[in-house]
């Protein structure tokens, strides 16, 4: 229990237990006096939990144990403050088996790469027919495994991706960020595919922005890869005649990015799953469609690891809106000033 | 015919990068390991090398460091290949001044483009050992 001046006023026995505090007679006291080791971490994940936001903290003694912190406020009937209720859950076998999860996913993409290349290549360059011509079966089938082996090629590196984001091990490298223009090519990128199925795709800026471009402080190949699998789930889902729009604009010191689509729409009850790993809206995906369902789950990963935020309205049948937000920068700020900040800081 | 040194310790990789290769008229010394790269490099002078990052006794980015250090090597262009795909492997390869990278799995136009462009610089003097 945090009293009002947020000392630790009460620590149970398995509390006591586990952060390896013997002597408790020096309550109530800042969780930095506490007779602890790790006194300053616990200070600070306490002040990081809250009832919704848990924190962790990693005592570096003997037992290597991990510690998810929850708070709670202790609100009486009359709206009176006594304090916060401390949650502390020994989470130390939950994070080695994360741990473990996100090696063996690498380990397993590698080994699974490395085939696909003599796949890949061979089947690549005996459709130039260099090692001799080809019959139209013989093609039709090289063709088709060669883009299967493509497509394994994608789930495997969306696998990847997702371990890696979710443990922390992709940073993101942030700088000025001219977000029209890698919609822009992320637009062009696509346009082969959208040609296929008759469908439109626009790029609308804000009218008022025209006369400099929106900034953003974003990693910029990731903002393509957020770009990317968004727009390209607009024209899996949008039917052959339809249209997509991706509108750029910039309020409240950010820069948001809406891609619309005409699509088949997502029924109501299925929304605040979409970016669930391995997800996919079972009733409106048609063999016609495929996908891991790690998309989305890719893609709010990222747009969160800059501090933005991403949303979804749909109506089945009338299409879908994507939007997320980044944190803007003004133009006159220059991309040299902040290209040396970012560098001197990794460095 | 150029000669190009293949260092690469997957046999299935090997074979196809091999094949390729030849059929484009490159003559090609296949080793499979750091080690017996590094020896063939100052043996046989190739005119380039592709080096994969990721092998089991000494990897890319320590042969490659070796290979610059010996004067025998030097002016040699590498192509580092790489599977990892990752960005900071990438920018190390950079870094530490491979002539290019070609992440596998890789389409053989690329690898192509790759090997002639860098033999090109080479041959206008553009590699600084």
């Amino acid at each position: 229990m945090l009293d009002n001046d947020d000392r630790i006023a009460f620590l149970n026995s398995t509390a006591q237990r586990w952060l390896g505090i013997s002597d408790v007679s020096t309550l109530p006291c800042a969780a930095e006096d506490l007779p602890l080791k790790a006194a300053e971490r616990f200070a600070a994940a306490l002040a990081a939990a809250n009832h919704r936001e848990p924190s962790d903290l990693v005592l570096n003694d003997e037992s290597k144990r991990v510690l998810q912190i929850r708070s709670v406020p202790v609100v009486d009937e009359t709206g009176g403050s006594h304090g916060r209720l401390l949650h502390l859950h020994d989470v130390t076998r939950e994070r080695e088996i994360d741990e473990m999860k996100t090696n063996f996913i690498s380990l397993v993409s590698h080994e699974l790469r490395t085939p696909l290349t003599s796949i890949l290549a061979f089947s690549s360059y005996i459709l130039t027919g260099k090692w001799g011509d080809l019959t139209p079966r013989q093609r039709t089938g090289l063709e088709s495994m060669h883009r299967q082996a493509r497509r394994l090629h994608a789930i495997i590196s969306d696998f990847l991706d997702v371990s890696r984001i979710e443990s922390g091990k992709i940073e993101m490298q942030r700088e000025p960020v001219a977000v029209a223009d890698v919609a822009a090519n992320v637009i062009e990128e696509l346009r082969p595919q959208a040609a296929e199925k008759r469908l439109s795709v626009t790029l609308k800026t804000d009218p008022s922005l025209v006369s400099e471009p929106i900034l953003a402080l974003a990693d910029e190949e990731r903002i393509a890869q957020v770009m990317t699998n968004l727009i390209g789930n607009a024209i899996k889902f949008t039917d052959s005649g339809g249209q997509i729009e991706v509108v750029i604009s910039r309020l409240n010191g950010v820069v948001q990015v809406d891609v619309r689509d005409t699509g088949c729409g997502i029924p109501p009850d299925e929304l605040p799953k979409v970016f669930d790993r391995f997800y996919q809206v079972e009733r409106v995906v048609t063999r016609k469609t495929s996908g891991t369902g790690l998309g989305l789950a890719i893609v709010k990963n990222i747009v969160e690891a800059h501090g933005g935020a991403i949303r979804v309205e749909s109506k089945v049948g009338e299409g879908t809106t994507f939007s997320f937000t980044l944190p803007a920068m003004d133009a006159a700020e220059t991309h040299s000033q902040w290209s040396m900040v970012d560098r001197g800081a990794s460095d | 015919m150029p000669k190009v040194l293949v260092i690469e310790d997957e046999p299935e990789n090997q074979l196809v990068i091999r094949m390729i290769l030849e059929t484009e008229g490159f003559e090609v010394v296949p080793v499979e390991d750091g080690h017996q790269g590094f020896d063939a490099a100052r043996i046989e002078q190739p005119d380039l090398i592709l080096l994969d990052v990721m092998m089991p006794d000494i990897n890319g980015f320590d042969v490659f460091r070796q290979l610059r250090h010996s004067a025998d090597t030097q002016h040699i262009p590498v192509i580092m290949l790489t599977a990892l795909a990752q960005r900071w492997d990438v920018e190390r390869a950079v870094r530490v001044g491979v002539d290019d990278y070609v992440i596998k799995p890789f389409e053989p136009d690329d690898l192509l483009a790759s090997i002639r462009a860098a033999l090109r610089r080479c041959q206008n003097g553009g590699h600084q050992p």
